[in-house]
């Protein structure tokens, strides 16, 4: 207990160093900027920034590139709660219940519990790094593809569960999705599969393009064809932070969330990705009234966007500890450490113990940042709803456009959010949800990839799934999930008898 | 005064126009791109971005990486092939584009030989073959004997069968009998991660990624792919020591479109050749897993003449294999 603290103190006096706290606002503030539009990623920015953080010393650089990194999942809610257009995989599940906040008039309180939460999850997810980052990459490493495959199941069983409406359109959406992420060249063989010989095809469809359409430009169109529900933003913006039953119904859903986050983000395999997901549906499950979800649940709010906060910082722990990036933007942080002649490992810890502290310091006091500069960017930003509808979908099409050419350089890339905006509407008009389909297309991809994974290095044996006990449990876990999630029309009957 | 005044005219129309068939004396006039065929932040971006950082510099316009990635390559280095020839636009292309690519994809839109002039070569990617510690084998020749004794039981981690660490592992088999069992990656990460704990036991890893197993131990490296051992390793072997034949290896060459001026080629080769001497890139680059190239292969001919000897011996190696394009 006397290490821990006395590495934190060591930490904390680099991270409060004049030039590192400059660094860490610098970080956080351009990272909420690209959060907040829509398609430009924390990906493409950190590697236009690399040069630049040539002539800064390591610990530095990596407190600024951390600082975009987390900022970008903050300004990212921001974009998904206002537009309706989620950034990143992640904020999909923002996006459900906090536009349908922000049409009731309580944007603010949305951007605020969505901030509040991410802070608090941040800070547990600082501590947990601190405490238990070596011991918990044990856990990691025991993950292999028969793993994640199964949890892979898991995470789509929930989103059975997220979806509000049928059971079976929910799934014929999770279908559809997971049909989509198979478009491109298989691993395997170096065969296309479904590109008509595209090129563009040829690495399947990027998430960003198929979540822009499908959000973004169908919300646009949806506002468009029914007049009276465009103005959302007419209606008085009411209090900009959230009311005292807002935070009473927020704090368990925060509190399970950041758990929830920070198991998943310790995943290399991009486990954070299922983070806010399960924790949607976690939410949903608890509920009194799971009916609110999907019509502006501040719980729907408040539990996502904790988990999403604390995967995105437990995400550091395989980097710090094993030298192994969790996911891309990970993968560029060990190029900015490589440049500086750091080489990300164990060693890291013991052999240069002031930029390792000092970085795990500065990841608490850049949340206290973009907390600080969030709570009173709310005002502003729900000011901007009030700009008239007719002036702002222009610019929000042209910032889409702009962002998703920003990814590959691609045309077809921007023509491709207008087709997948065009079948969003329809989906919409028939009563299917979109967010089953993105969670489909995301797990689908990584499902596929782990079951051929795990077939081949079991030579082809299917038993593997239930002769490894974490992907057994897992599967089993999946199995009482959807059955819980298939019952409650049973159930329902049964209640009702009750209450007579 | 007079040809003063005609000499700026003919700037500002060279940048209003995006194109002018500016002598070498004039270029660079405008800012200068050089495409990167693969995602921000892949091995070859950052070594483009600590290139053209100090062509800017030495030569006076920004030079922009712009990371056309896509199709394994074929997107950014096609669209260098189509572009203009006008000393503006460079391709910083990689082994994969230039001589994997023609005998992998069918119908392939570009011809390394024909569309392209070589600039330089910039450096060397060292590609190693690694071993879990539990592997007992510290050479290829001892490796193949363990697989020998159990065939088929052991895995190679790889990214993919028609790139260059699946050809290197096919070749083996094909070359020595061997079965090791393929088992392709999307992500490197995982692929390392992998390794480590053992699920495949083998693997072939750019140096950059698994710099830090190999120093804590956790991997072994047992050969560098290619001809060539590297500086920082000098007891491992090539693989071409064991197979004289496969010599597949990763590297990173700038190229122009054909027809590009040849003034300007020049140009574009001695700047970089002098970015590539700089005392911090020659530091930074071995913890990038880079060996820099120095001397006549830095040069325009040189380039030209590793290029064709690679696209040779390449060919060979996948014909080998009975492999198709497709």
């Amino acid at each position: 207990m006397e290490t821990f603290l006395s590495n934190l103190s060591l930490g904390f006096s680099v991270a409060l160093g004049l030039q590192n706290l400059g660094l860490a606002f610098l970080g956080c503030l351009v990272g909420t900027l690209i959060g907040v539009l829509p398609g430009v990623g924390p990906v493409a920015t950190i590697a236009m920034l690399l040069p630049i953080t040539f002539s800064l010393d390591p610990t530095g650089s990596l407190i600024m590139l951390a600082g975009i990194y987390y900022g970008a999942q903050y300004g990212g809610s921001t974009t998904a709660i206002l537009v309706n257009i989620p950034g990143e995989a992640t904020s999909v599940v923002t996006a459900i219940d906090g536009h349908e906040m922000a049409k009731k008039g309580r944007a603010g309180a949305a951007l605020a519990v969505a901030a509040l939460g991410s802070f608090f999850a941040g800070s547990v997810a600082t501590l947990v790094i601190a405490a238990l980052g070596a011991p918990l990459t044990r856990v990691a490493l025991m993950f292999g593809a028969t793993e994640y495959f199964s949890l892979m199941i898991m995470g789509l069983v929930l989103a059975v569960v997220l979806a509000g409406g049928s059971v079976l359109k929910a799934v014929a959406m999770i279908l559809v999705g997971i049909l989509l992420s198979t478009v491109g060249t298989d691993l395997e063989t170096g065969d296309e599969r479904m590109t008509f010989g595209l090129i563009f095809l040829s690495d399947g469809i990027d998430f960003a393009v198929l979540a822009m359409g499908i959000f973004g430009v169908a919300e646009i169109m949806r506002n468009l064809a029914q007049p009276e529900s465009r103005d959302v933003v007419r209606k008085p913006i009411g209090r900009l932070l959230p009311n005292r039953e807002e935070l009473r119904q927020s704090w368990a859903p925060v509190l399970r969330g950041t758990l929830m986050g920070s198991i998943l983000g310790i995943l290399p395999g991009n486990g954070a990705v299922l983070a806010p997901f399960a924790s949607y549906a976690m939410e949903k499950k608890l509920a009194k009234d799971p009916s609110r979800f999907g019509k502006g649940a501040i719980e729907g709010v408040a539990g996502p966007e904790s988990a999403n906060n604390a995967g995105a910082q437990t995400s550091f722990i395989p980097l710090l500890t094993l030298g192994i990036p969790g996911n891309a933007v990970m993968a560029l942080m060990v190029g900015a450490m490589t440049i500086q002649g750091i080489i990300p490992g164990p060693q890291v810890m013991t052999g240069n113990p002031s930029l390792f502290w000092g970085m795990i310091a500065s990841m608490w006091v850049g949340n206290l940042m973009l907390l600080v500069i969030n709570l009173p960017m709310v005002g502003l930003w729900v000011r901007l709803l009030k700009v008239p509808y007719r002036l702002m979908f222009p610019a929000i099409l042209a910032f889409c456009c702009i962002g998703i050419y920003s990814i590959n350089s691609l045309p077809t890339d921007v023509m491709l959010i207008g087709l997948f905006g065009l079948v969003g509407y329809l989906l919409i008009k028939c009563g299917f949800e979109p967010a089953p389909l993105l969670l489909g297309f995301v797990l689908g991809k990584l499902m596929e990839e782990n079951m051929r994974r795990a077939l081949i290095l079991s030579r082809g044996s299917l038993s593997t799934f239930i002769t490894e006990p974490i992907s057994a449990g897992l599967l089993i876990v999946s199995a009482v999930l959807l059955v819980a999630a298939i019952i409650p029309n049973v159930r329902k009957g049964r209640d009702e008898m009750f209450v007579e | 005064m007079l040809k003063f005044s005609r000499r700026m005219i003919v700037a500002g129309l060279g940048s209003l126009m995006a194109f002018g068939a500016a002598d070498a004396a004039d270029w660079p006039q405008r800012p200068v791109t050089v495409v990167v065929s693969q995602a921000a932040g892949s091995s070859p971006d950052v070594l483009a971005r600590i290139i053209t950082d100090k062509l800017s510099r030495t030569l006076g316009q920004q030079f922009i990486v712009e990371n056309r990635p896509g199709a394994g390559n074929v997107v950014g280095t096609q669209s260098v092939a189509r572009a203009n020839a006008d000393g503006y636009t460079f391709l910083f292309g990689t082994s994969a584009a230039l001589v994997t690519n023609p005998f992998t994809v069918k119908s392939l839109s570009y011809d390394p030989a024909k569309d392209f002039i070589a600039v330089s070569k910039v450096a060397r990617s060292h590609l190693l073959l690694l071993v879990n510690p539990k592997i007992k084998a510290n050479n290829l020749t001892e490796l193949l004997a363990l697989e020998k004794e159990a065939p088929g039981t052991l895995s190679i981690a790889v990214d993919g069968p028609r790139n260059i660490s699946g050809l290197i592992a096919q070749s083996i088999n094909k070359q020595s009998g061997s079965k090791f069992v393929l088992v392709p990656y999307n992500n490197i990460n995982n692929a390392v991660q992998d390794s480590i704990t053992g699920r495949t036991p083998v693997t072939i890893q750019s140096a950059s990624v698994v710099e830090a197993f190999i120093k804590d131990g956790s991997l072994r490296p047992i050969a560098v792919a290619g001809n060539q051992r590297v500086p920082s390793l000098p007891d491992v072997q090539s693989i071409s020591e064991n197979f004289k034949d496969i010599d597949l290896q990763g590297w990173f060459m700038v190229m122009a479109p054909a027809g590009t001026p040849e003034a300007i080629i020049d140009s574009m080769s001695k700047a970089i050749a002098k970015a590539l001497a700089e005392p911090d890139v020659l530091a930074r680059a071995p913890t990038l897993g880079f060996e820099i190239e120095s001397g006549e292969i830095v040069t325009p001919a040189g380039a030209k003449a590793f290029l064709d000897a690679q696209l040779v011996s390449t060919g060979k190696v996948i014909h080998s294999l009975g492999m198709e394009p497709n």
